[in-house]
């Protein structure tokens, strides 16, 4: 696909993990549709990759896609192909798709609770993924455990190994739940929404975590969010995504600062930033630039570009035909008819 | 200033029975609500935010302390007289989902409060409630679905047209936008502004979102553990933050233009549970002693 | 939009259900006898052509008996399912929403009497009582009533802190008013499952009840009496226990199957959207 080729971060080097021209279709007896429309993109060694967008664009089960973790039924990979470090993660059977996961990719979840058993003790828990992958004796797990949580910035690791997961709080289980991924090496992380569910103080420190991971491991993390802010502050390339399209693929400070598509300008027209503005009683704040209409349901997708609804730049082309991902720049790809120029 | 605030609490405390002791979750909060005013609040999970309208909007009492409402003591009164006072005060929650009644028409949830209170015809409550759903950007031909039938940010709507039928004086709104995708929120930000402008009413604007908080609100309280750890305008406390807490807490706010550097891996904070913080100099105390 | 699918085993039940409401309707129309008239056939006669389900010891049809006998099972067991429902509705809704004290002493009641089997209680009661239809109905209804206080207090419990409840409250609704018009709407979909699914319950209460005596007493056709006569000749004439027995026993699980999926089939949320 054009869109792949056009947003590469390091042409040259081998991706990760490569997804191309993939469709995921829900079916729901008369209310299914295309979750996934058509994505392409890679991830390269010591990069994060964001999937930005809305809740219905897709972005979630795209993730799910890859590490092959689909609900199905309903949800069915109707085309495409996934590969990591070159191996076809479709053609895998389970044994092999067990392998996988965890050792080669590994992938953490808005909610660390629901994905940590909570009867095992969190050093039993990181132990099992090493053992099982890793085959090494019992000294040498709880070692490389204690090293994983201690490199998560846990002060006392051999403490929480023996604590339960309730017995932490919420950040320190997400530091848990990516220490457990860490700890099998894997190049690819997954983190699909990583720190929705906690405090922006907490959030900072799992952003770094993050940060670090790309900076000191050269791990590539695929982060899943809908925050533009974490987005501006934590990734290197973005691809935005709507109603099951890529939207707009590009480096992080391009897509902020000169966003082509409507919609990536929509979003950050949307979006507030602190900034210390005087409020005087009696006044009222300045109405806030909006996205008018919704995303539309999965079942009531339109033909043509989804976006042309709530689009002010919509022309009659744009009701025909869903534009293709197009280079519009050095590793900058939109999919518009009329996208914005500098 | 002369004018009697909408709601002014002294000193109010609020202690829950936990496993470890008693746990206060609002813990000596004294504050003020003018009329045509938005207080924002700010703070964590556990800062006693939440706690703090829930009793303001009369669905939890106070450990101790005074909830004055337009100058009448609520403790003090008969309970017929705190009713009707009450009705001044509604509420928009955070879940669009569980706030409503799966089981009734959004049109009667919306009426309820018109119905109940009496003196009017159902001819007139309705014509009321559709005006009502225009006002919020429904169609009044919504009136007679059910909630399933609408998306998240149209349930908000009606939960706000539900607060606004009685014409309170006061909204208190517990993370109103936290449940929303970023478009619809600026959306349901714009609506309640746009309900500001036109009926001069107060909110008490609860989020964990600094940036939500700070484009609505004309005050800011800071909340840290069940206390009160910096107040001031909006511009004072975004741009120029006194205390620690609420500085770690700016500083945390992700934004454009800066980028994090996975230098050293970051020690967590060690959350002392017995930590206080002074209370700082523009303590809403202070500024209630200046009122007296 | 495609309709939900309904599952087979519902629509059994529903047949099943609704030809065993008919035929108890119009039993005595459809009945070859008069189910009191003794010496109509041969005595314990085994079925065949005339007498399907045989005869009993006085000589009677015990098709007619057991088709008729549906009025009075069914009756006691609709009768009482609907008081003990009703009360014990009444009772745990008011638990879920007063305060700590009068919760938990009610709660304390409640499960003492839950500790004992309905069928003791019920006995307890009869005795107490006297035997007949009606105080065998009533002590029925009596012995359910803590269980379905037990399960209204659960799913009330459950919807009280919701925010659509809050929000009706500072919207001024009354308490009496909150309870009718928010929570019982909410709740009342279970309540009739659970209803239905108690309602087996409460004719098996009704037949141990006449089988031992203390219930419809003889020679009225209910089907636990009609087990109670047939007792004394099960070598010699089994159709007197089996016929009956079947009766039950096909009753029982047609108002289970329809209980079971009840819900799915009544809930506004699952309806198709428009």
């Amino acid at each position: 696909m054009t869109g792949t080729a056009s947003t590469d971060a390091a042409p040259g080097r081998a991706p990760f993990l490569t997804v191309d021209d993939l469709e995921v279709r829900i079916e729901a007896g008369g209310g299914g549709g295309l979750a996934v429309a058509g994505v392409s993109f890679a991830l390269y060694p010591g990069e994060i990759l964001a999937l930005v967008g809305e809740s219905g664009c897709g972005k979630s089960m795209t993730a799910l896609a890859v590490m092959r973790l689909l609900p199905s039924p309903p949800a069915r990979i109707t085309r495409g192909t996934i590969r990591i470090e070159g191996t076809d993660v479709l053609g895998l059977g389970r044994r092999d798709l067990e392998d996988l996961r965890g050792r080669r990719i590994g992938m953490i979840f808005q909610e660390p609770m629901t994905s940590l058993n909570p009867v095992l003790s969190i050093g039993r828990q990181m132990s099992e993924g090493l053992r099982r992958h890793l085959r090494l004796g019992r000294a040498a797990v709880l070692a490389r455990a204690e090293a994983a949580l201690h490199d998560v910035g846990i002060v006392d690791p051999r403490r929480v190994m023996q604590q339960f997961p309730h017995q932490l709080s919420g950040g320190m289980r997400q530091r848990v739940m990516i220490a457990a991924a860490l700890s099998l090496e894997p190049g690819v992380l997954i983190a699909d929404e990583p720190t929705t569910a906690l405090d922006v103080t907490v959030q900072a420190q799992v952003l770094d975590l993050l940060a670090g991971l790309r900076d000191q491991h050269g791990s590539g993390v695929l982060l899943i969010t809908h925050d533009l802010g974490v987005v501006a502050e934590t990734a290197d390339r973005v691809a935005v995504m709507y109603a099951g399209h890529i939207v707009e693929a590009a480096p992080v400070a391009v897509a902020l600062q000169a966003p082509a598509h409507p919609y990536t300008q929509g979003l950050i027209a949307c979006h507030l930033e602190v900034t210390p503005t005087a409020r005087p009683v009696g006044t009222v704040p300045p109405l806030l630039e909006t996205i008018p209409g919704v995303v539309p349901p999965l079942h009531a997708r339109p033909d043509g570009c989804p976006f042309r609804d709530r689009c002010r730049r919509a022309i009659d082309r744009c009701a025909q035909e869903m534009p293709p991902l197009a280079s519009v720049g050095s590793n900058h790809a939109v999919a518009c008819w009329k996208p914005f120029h500098d | 200033m002369t004018e009697t605030p909408l709601v002014a609490l002294h000193d109010v405390q609020r202690h829950f029975p936990g496993p470890g002791g008693v746990v206060r979750a609002v813990n000596g909060v004294s504050l003020t609500i003018g009329r045509g005013q938005t207080v924002g609040v700010v703070g964590e999970s556990g800062s006693g935010k939440s706690t703090l309208g829930r009793i303001i909007v009369g669905l939890d009492d106070p450990t101790a302390g005074r909830v004055v409402m337009a100058g009448h003591d609520l403790a003090a009164m008969p309970a017929r007289a705190r009713r009707t006072l009450r009705r001044d005060v509604q509420m928009v929650f955070q879940d669009p989902y569980s706030s409503l009644n799966p089981r009734m028409t959004v049109g009667r949830q919306v009426g309820e409060s018109l119905l109940v209170q009496g003196g009017l015809t159902r001819a007139q409550i309705a014509e009321r409630v559709a005006g009502l759903f225009d006002q919020v950007g429904l169609r009044p031909a919504q009136m007679a679905s059910y909630p399933h039938e609408f998306s998240g940010g149209q349930r908000q709507r009606i939960a706000i047209a539900r607060a606004v039928a009685p014409r309170p004086h006061l909204i208190v709104a517990d993370e109103p936008v936290s449940a929303l995708d970023v478009s619809v929120q600026a959306q349901i930000l714009n609506l309640l502004v746009d309900i500001q402008r036109k009926s001069a009413l107060s909110y008490l604007f609860i989020a964990h979102d600094i940036a939500v908080v700070a484009h609505v609100s004309h005050v800011i309280l800071v909340m840290h553990r069940g206390v009160v750890v910096e107040y001031g305008q909006t511009h004072e406390v975004m741009g120029d933050a006194q205390h620690p807490y609420s500085q770690a807490l700016l500083a945390a706010v992700p934004r454009f233009g800066r980028r994090r550097r996975g230098g050293a891996v970051p020690e967590p904070r060690v959350a002392a549970p017995r930590e206080r913080f002074e209370w700082c100099v523009r303590s809403p105390t202070h500024a209630y002693r200046v009122e007296i | 939009m495609t309709r939900r699918r309904v599952s087979w085993t519902v629509m059994l039940g529903i047949g099943m259900v609704a030809l065993i409401l008919i035929l108890a309707a119009v039993a005595p129309w459809l009945a070859p006898f008069d189910p009191l008239r003794m010496a109509v056939g041969p005595r314990l006669a085994a079925p065949q052509a005339g007498f399907w389900f045989g005869t009993d010891e006085f000589g009677r049809d015990l098709f007619s008996r057991v088709l008729c006998g549906a009025r009075l099972s069914i009756g006691i067991g609709f009768v009482a399912i609907t008081i003990g429902l009703v009360l014990g509705g009444v009772i745990g809704v008011l638990a879920a929403f007063s305060g700590r004290w009068v919760q938990a002493l009610v709660l304390r009641a409640l499960d003492v009497l839950y500790s004992f089997p309905d069928t003791l209680i019920a006995l307890a009661l009869v005795a107490f009582l006297g035997p007949g239809l009606s105080n065998a109905t009533i002590a029925i209804a009596i012995s359910l009533i803590p269980f379905y206080a037990r399960v209204t207090f659960g799913l009330a419990a459950v919807e009280r802190p919701k925010p659509y409840v809050e929000a009706a409250r500072l919207a001024g609704v009354s308490h009496s008013r909150l309870l009718a018009v928010h929570v019982l709407p909410n709740i009342s979909q279970t309540l009739i499952v659970m209803g239905t699914l108690g309602f087996s319950s409460a004719i098996l209460s009704a037949a141990g009840l006449s089988f031992l005596g203390l219930g419809v007493q003889p020679p009225a056709p209910e089907w636990g009496a009609i087990l109670a006569g047939g007792r004394n000749y099960l070598t010699k004439a089994p159709w007197i226990l089996l016929c009956p027995g079947l009766a039950i026993c096909l009753t029982v699980l047609s108002f289970n199957l329809i209980g079971d999926s009840w819900r799915d089939l009544v809930d506004p949320r699952r309806r198709g959207r428009s």
